[in-house]
């Protein structure tokens, strides 16, 4: 692999962050989606957690099991003798329409948006459901962060974090999107709902997508969301 | 003081453990439990970590009892197992009592019991084993009155609750990004909020403020990661932690203290102390180390 720079940072006593750029790039989301799937065929015991985002993997480990200088050097020696990882499996590109209901009490932080883009409510909606982007990671409980819209400014988290986002919700910040199919705390600006179900946890994989698959949203009018909330993420697949 | 345990019949009973492993090439045999599995099952079920040595009883009734509550597991062949008296049973972790005596009567179908001890036994190790081998002459048989002394229970990790709390951190990712902060957080004293959850704990205190960048790339955060977001509050992400963050890391709790983290209460006033990441893995290794189920932690 051309993983002329990368670096293995230490996150405390049981985890390590390998990082490739301190930039999001196409490239560089590639190589550590390839190398997350790589190093997890390798089993290096102990091991807990291999999980890729967007320029980095995170590596999490049992210090009773493994030793941090080990494990480091193994990791570097895997990466620097892997000649040709892809990110094949990670480009699975399928796609998911997706539904989402607009501002009011189901998304709270639209105001904030609209003001700080200084466009109007109809413009940011119209670019935020304008055409596919790619799923980037996983996030909260099967939930997932994705490009954002093209809008001409980042967005700014929230101050202070919200403490209850209900689960559904459509979220933005900086220049990306999140789905988070869960309530939770969430430091992201929210601006829409999704009512189709998409966690099925008696079945694994839990959620059909991955990293590589590609979202469009829609809008639909809040007496809309009753006809989706029957619906699965299946439904929303797109076959052409 | 020392604390024994005191056979008042020994029967035909002796110590016994594994047996000996490496000497067959010299003609030693290994000797040991000749019922392996009734030895091993009671050293599990009293919970010790490694097998220790046993009482083995054959076929004749035997009685003990000890200075110091004691706990113990009776396994193999059926017998009348009593404590002053009254019945206990087999394959079971009974705790008995100091001064009162334990018998075991009547074993029948199979010929050996075994006692296992839920602590160490002080008896020499001969080639790596206290197991008697009548051939050699190595170990002993019981005799009535023999006293066996036990040795010093265990030490295990005496964890203290309650506030003012005291966590160890280890750096964090982005501690270069809080050069010209460390002092003043881990000088601050802060107060757990009642916004904290198994997701995330919110502290006030002092707020954080000027440090640059106040956002990063998100990446994926280790549990005990210490975020400042950008009102300066510090917030620890707990194990239901969403598995991203975007706010600069200032330091990860150590492992060995985040069970304090999960015990702190809404209202408790903490602060940090910055440790090495071998003081935290010393730490968690004297912490979890003698606990033999440590090995199942996620």
């Amino acid at each position: 692999m051309e993983m002329e720079t990368f670096e293995i940072i230490d996150c405390g006593d049981s985890a390590v962050l390998v990082e490739v750029s301190k930039v999001v790039t196409e490239d560089a989301w590639s190589k550590i989606h390839g190398l997350a799937k790589a190093l997890a065929r390798e089993k290096i015991a102990g091991i807990t957690t291999i999980y890729p985002t967007y320029t980095t993997i995170l590596i999490v480990f049992n210090c009773l099991v493994t030793d941090r200088a080990i494990l480091k050097k193994h990791i570097r020696k895997f990466i620097e003798n892997t000649s040709c990882i892809t990110n094949t499996d990670a480009k699975t590109g399928e796609r998911y329409r997706l539904p989402v209901v607009f501002g009011g009490e189901w998304g709270p932080d639209l105001p904030f948006v609209v003001e700080h883009l200084g466009i109007s409510e109809e413009e940011v909606i119209r670019r935020f459901c304008a055409g596919y982007r790619k799923i980037l990671t996983f996030a909260t409980f099967c939930g997932f962060l994705m490009q954002g819209a093209s809008f001409e400014k980042r967005i700014p988290r929230c101050k202070i974090p919200h403490t209850k986002v209900l689960g559904g919700c459509v979220e933005v910040a900086g220049n990306k999107t999140a789905f988070i199919p869960v309530t939770t705390s969430s430091g992201w600006r929210v601006i829409g709902h999704c009512p189709v179900k998409v966690i099925d946890l008696d079945s694994m994989p839990p959620v059909p997508y991955n990293p590589g698959d590609y979202i469009e949203f829609f809008p639909i009018r809040e007496e809309e969301q009753s006809q989706y909330e029957g619906k699965t993420i299946y439904e929303m697949k797109v076959t052409s | 003081m020392d604390e024994y345990l005191i056979v008042k019949i020994a029967g035909f009973s002796s110590l016994q453990d594994l047996g000996r492993k490496t000497y067959m090439s010299y003609g030693i045999s290994s000797n040991g439990a000749l019922d392996t599995y009734s030895y091993l099952l009671g050293n599990e079920l009293v919970g010790n970590s490694y097998p220790q040595a046993s009482i083995e009883i054959t076929a004749f009734d035997f009685m003990m009892s000890s200075t110091t509550d004691i706990p113990i597991c009776i396994t193999g062949a059926p017998a009348d197992l009593a404590i002053e008296g009254n019945p206990i049973s087999s394959e079971q972790r009974v705790v008995l009592p100091a001064g009162k005596m334990l018998s075991v009567k009547k074993i029948r179908d199979g010929l050996r019991v075994y006692i296992a001890i839920g602590r160490e036994i002080d008896v020499p190790q001969r080639l790596g084993s206290c197991s008697f081998d009548a051939v050699g002459m190595l170990g002993e048989r019981l005799r009535n009155g023999h006293k066996l002394r036990l040795k010093e229970s265990k030490i295990y990790y005496k964890q203290i609750c309650g506030s003012p709390w005291s966590i160890d951190v280890c750096d964090g990712c982005d501690v270069d990004t809080f050069r010209d902060y460390l002092e003043q957080f881990y000088g601050t004293t802060y107060t757990v909020s009642t916004d904290s959850n198994n997701v995330g704990i919110r502290l006030g205190g002092k707020p954080i403020v000027g440090h640059k960048p106040t956002e990063v790339v998100s990446r994926g955060v280790a549990v005990g990661s210490i975020q400042i977001v950008p009102s300066g509050n510090p917030i620890i992400l707990f194990k239901g932690r969403g598995g991203t963050a975007g706010y600069p890391i200032i330091g990860v709790v150590a492992s060995a203290d985040f069970d304090l983290v999960g015990q702190m209460r809404p209202g408790d006033e903490v602060h940090f102390r910055r440790i090495s990441l071998a003081e935290a893995v010393k730490k968690y290794k004297e912490k979890f180390g003698p606990l033999k189920l440590a090995s199942f932690i996620k």
